[in-house]
């Protein structure tokens, strides 16, 4: 056979990264935090929520008036603020992994089959998406809150079941394109079951397009639970979360603004690591093509 | 000495991608003279292509195009400016592309996009505009054209909508046309019309025509001279009837051999095909690009430069052994 | 002797509906077709875009349930037919490498996933002997299509289509995406396949030149009706329907001495909703009479052609 002269050696997807800065630095950053939260236990100098009304309000370690033992100070019950920055690391990435899994998995199922069957199973479900699209989150967010109390699970479920909709717009676009390629034909020629072809033959192709919803919507739960925290409506006290310790440090926004100041630093940092790595992947893991 | 509508010498286009300068286009030399078709032929990604949008100017920014001598419908552009271009064009010198359906833009009508262009190039009225692409559609065969310029494109057949893209081509009247596989997307019924129409209109015209296919016999059917094109140079240069009749470049010689010919070629007997695949042109590219799927490639190939040989009207070939093959 | 391939009175319509409020029309996409092929010979399906070719291979298939009408392979009715025994029966190859093979996944998944889907054994085995067979080296079992060239991408899909062991191939234009030398490859490729395997086959193609090459016998179709079918050498050298005139006319040699055809063709474009009851392409054809208009046409045979056309003479 003569056609030998084919290109077989494939760059890695580790040397790949390493020539694009963004995904780089953003996954970095990301597994940072990630084992942050992960040893949240081992690496938390205090408890998060053990209470030293002796020791209120103490500044961060560029003040002259800090204390060493408590890096970035205590807020104002007097909890160690480092401590409850790193546990709350576990809240805003649970909240955000928690919230993609469900929604997730309702907005690709649901696009897929709309996408690919079309017709009235496509009518009915882009009605749905229409009306998900007309509810306000923070609305329903609060009367699921009303009705079930505030909790994580509320939370992660209430979220969950919003915010699908990014995930079935695009992956029903994606199976509209990809349902007329000869392969699914060919797949249909051998008996491929619909199941094989929609989740093991065609959700493969959308890795890319989905990995970028996923860092978008990511970086977007993330936000929401800090927003929905700070209303009340979110993690209840004395659960360390970024957005509850923002909204708790509300009150001392004047003399002690890194109360602020930290949590919405992390917060800022956590959604760009998320969106570096998402952009930088969906360059790396696109299928090669000419 | 024949007035050239088209002279470059030594085009190259080069496209940078991320695993390397593709040097797509690598040393072209086309004369096109008054009146005449010549059909550029070859495989895909030999850059025959690009080679017309470069000629057109319509590649993007980041494509490095350079060239000797680059001369069209009597004016030099070797030092051209993107403005020079865009005033040649859609006037002097038109394009007609493979894809009618998607190069006409279906919520416009066709009156609309037939006219625009002379309304701006030539600041004609719109009547006047609308006169001339009544007369342009009519010459191209559709049927009723005053009454068809208010339709819009999805009410055309395939082959309709290619003659309705060769009207909106001859609007500026252009003295040379540029086809890129303009009968590729279409039926062979329809193809021949759509190729005897473009002769038709090259006679009565006085048009020149670059043709670019992949279609060998379009080209015999078609062309006055033809180009031969392998990876990024024209392999070989010659009148139609010679080309066919005694090829003389190894690859022409392949190409023309491994088409079937109803009642020439034995039914079921193997084809004499080519073997192996076109090289890749990222990076350098060293002697003749042809040799590793060559029968008679020898040491000399690999050497640059590949020496043309030329003979009468602009005939060449471009190829260490052609003494062997002519023989 | 029983025909490996056997359609009888296949006929196909789709609803269709051409703008919001219009009534629905019926488009009759394939209409009363019937074909036979023999055991290792070739069909070769020939028309032009529109004329029901691409119905005809889904039907063939089983993946398109007909209106009326029977599909047998082998002497087995396909409609009743299970899936696991229709898959090793008859394959498809298609135009578009590029599209007909997964991009996300390996040659090795691709080539061996209808044996894996049948509960095969020593897939990694099989495979290998399948890239063999098609003249593909190992070391691309590891590879994605998008590494692969066109004409190898269409060896990989050949390599799938016969890993079953199926007796008949259908190929739907599988080299009209190809260029001119790679075509020759793999035309040479299928010509030895059906040989060393005695495949059936159904070519499918708008290039007269490789069906003629390739193909035993050839039916024509126009709008989903079959207007003549004959030997190949019968139907290259004396075609009796105007229509597979106009079309042999039409088709291009490399010969610079052939030149154009005279067009003697219509100006009128193949209508599929054209409600008449005669010849369908009367309204292109030049020898039409009113009589072709008003008259239903049936297939009869003429010299060595059966043929759609009463003033075929």
């Amino acid at each position: 056979m003569s056609d030998v002269n084919i290109e077989t050696v494939r760059p890695s997807v580790w040397r790949k990264m390493r020539g694009n800065t963004g995904a780089l630095i953003g996954g970095t950053l990301l597994a940072v935090i990630i084992l942050i939260a992960l040893l949240a236990p081992l690496i938390a100098p205090h408890d998060p929520i053990a209470q030293d009304l002796t020791r209120r309000l103490l500044p961060p370690f560029w003040h002259d008036r800090s204390v060493p033992e408590h890096l970035l100070g205590t807020d104002h019950l007097g909890r160690d603020y480092l401590s409850r920055m790193i546990y709350g690391a576990r809240v805003s990435l649970g909240v955000g992994l928690g919230v993609i899994l469900v929604s997730g998995t309702i907005g690709i199922t649901l696009g897929l089959i709309a996408g690919y069957f079309g017709g009235w199973i496509d009518l009915v479900i882009s009605f749905a998406i229409t009306t998900r699209l007309s509810l306000p989150i923070v609305l329903v967010a609060l009367a699921a809150v009303a009705l079930g109390g505030a909790s994580l699970t509320t939370l992660i479920t209430v979220l969950g079941l919003l915010l699908w909709d990014r995930f079935a717009v695009v992956t029903r676009a994606a199976a509209q394109s990809l349902r007329h390629q000869e392969f699914i034909e060919g797949l249909r020629a051998i008996g491929a079951s619909r199941t094989r072809i929609l989740f093991l033959e065609i959700l493969p192709n959308m890795r890319a397009t989905i990995l970028v919803v996923v860092s978008l919507e990511v970086a977007n739960v993330i936000l929401l639970e800090a927003a929905l925290s700070f209303l009340g409506l979110g993690v209840r006290p004395p659960t360390p979360s970024w957005g509850l310790m923002i909204s708790e440090g509300r009150d001392n926004i004047l003399f002690d603004p890194w109360l602020i100041a930290l949590p919405g630093s992390a917060l800022c940092l956590l959604v760009l690591a998320v969106n570096l790595f998402g952009d930088g992947m969906r360059d790396i893991t696109g299928p090669a093509r000419k | 000495m024949t007035e050239m509508m088209l002279d470059i010498r030594n085009l190259k286009v080069s496209i940078p991608t991320d695993r390397g300068l593709l040097n797509a286009v690598r040393g072209v030399d086309l004369q096109i003279a008054k009146g005449e078709t010549l059909c550029l032929v070859g495989e895909s990604g030999c850059g025959k292509s690009l080679t017309a949008t470069s000629i057109m100017g319509l590649l993007p920014r980041y494509a490095k195009v350079t060239s000797d001598r680059f001369e069209m419908v009597g004016q030099d552009l070797t030092t051209k400016t993107d403005a020079k271009l865009a005033k040649l064009r859609g006037r002097d010198v038109a394009m007609i592309f493979q894809d009618p359906t998607s190069a006409l833009n279906p919520t416009l009508t066709i009156g609309r996009q037939l006219t625009e262009g002379v309304m701006r190039h030539e600041k004609l009225s719109r009547s006047e505009a609308e006169a001339r692409a009544i007369e342009m559609l009519d010459r191209v065969g559709i049927a009723n054209p005053a009454a068809r310029l208010t339709q819009y494109p999805h009410g055309f057949s395939g082959g309709q909508r290619q003659r309705i893209m060769i009207a909106s081509a001859l609007m500026g009247r252009p003295k040379l046309l540029i086809a890129d596989e303009p009968t590729t997307a279409l039926d062979v019924t329809i193809q021949s019309q759509i190729l005897t129409l473009l002769g038709e209109l090259q006679a009565d015209l006085g048009l020149s025509l670059l043709l670019i296919t992949h279609d060998l016999g379009v080209v015999a059917a078609i062309a006055n001279d033809v180009a031969v094109m392998y990876a990024g140079r024209i392999a070989e240069r010659a009148p139609v009837a010679g080309l066919f009749a005694a090829p003389r470049h190894p690859y022409t010689k392949g190409l023309l051999a491994a088409i079937p010919v109803p009642g020439v070629t034995p039914r079921g007997s193997e084809l004499p095909a080519i073997p192996g695949r076109v090289p890749g042109l990222i990076g350098a590219l060293r002697g003749c690009a042809f040799r590793d799927r060559c029968a008679i490639a020898g040491a000399e190939c690999a050497h640059d430069p590949v020496p043309r040989i030329s003979a009468a009207q602009g005939q060449f070939i471009e190829c260490v052994k052609a003494g062997e093959v002519t023989a | 002797m029983i025909p490996m391939i056997r359609l009888t009175d296949i006929r196909k319509t789709y609803r269709l509906r051409r703008g919001m409020f219009a009534p629905t029309e019926e488009l009759v996409a394939v209409n009363d077709l019937s074909l036979e092929v023999a055991k290792g010979k070739t069909l070769g399906l020939v028309g032009e875009s529109g004329c029901g070719k691409s119905t005809a291979v889904s039907i063939m298939l089983g993946l398109l349930k007909p209106d009326r009408g029977e599909i047998e392979i082998a002497g087995q009715k396909i409609g009743t037919m299970p899936v696991a025994d229709r898959v090793r029966l008859i394959q498809p190859v298609f135009q578009n490498p590029n599209a007909s093979l997964n991009p996300v996944k390996r040659i090795q998944t691709l080539v061996g996933q209808p044996l894996q889907l049948y509960g095969g054994t020593n897939v990694d085995a099989e495979v290998k002997r399948m890239l063999d067979l098609v003249g593909l080296p190992a070391r691309l079992a590891d590879a994605y299509p998008g590494e692969l060239s066109g004409g190898q991408r269409q060896r990989v899909a050949i390599a799938r289509a016969l890993i079953l062991g199926p007796r008949v191939l259908i190929c739907d234009e599988p080299t009209s995406a190809l260029d001119v030398s790679v075509q020759a490859q793999i035309i040479n490729l299928l010509l030895s396949l059906k040989k060393e395997l005695g495949l059936t086959m159904v070519f499918v193609s708008h290039n007269l030149a490789v069906v003629e090459h390739l193909a035993d016998h050839v039916a024509v179709m126009y709008l989903g009706q079959k207007i003549e079918e004959a030997a190949t050498d019968a139907l290259f050298a004396d075609a009796c329907h105007p229509y597979t005139r106009v079309l042999l006319a039409a088709t291009l040699l490399p010969d610079p001495q052939a030149g154009l055809p005279e067009q003697k063709l219509g100006a009128a474009a193949a209508d599929p909703f054209a409600a008449h009851r005669g010849c369908l392409f009367a309204p292109r054809c030049p020898a039409m009479r009113q009589s072709c208009v008003e008259d239903p046409q049936e297939l009869r045979t003429l010299r060595e052609s059966l043929v759609r056309c009463e003033r075929a003479v």
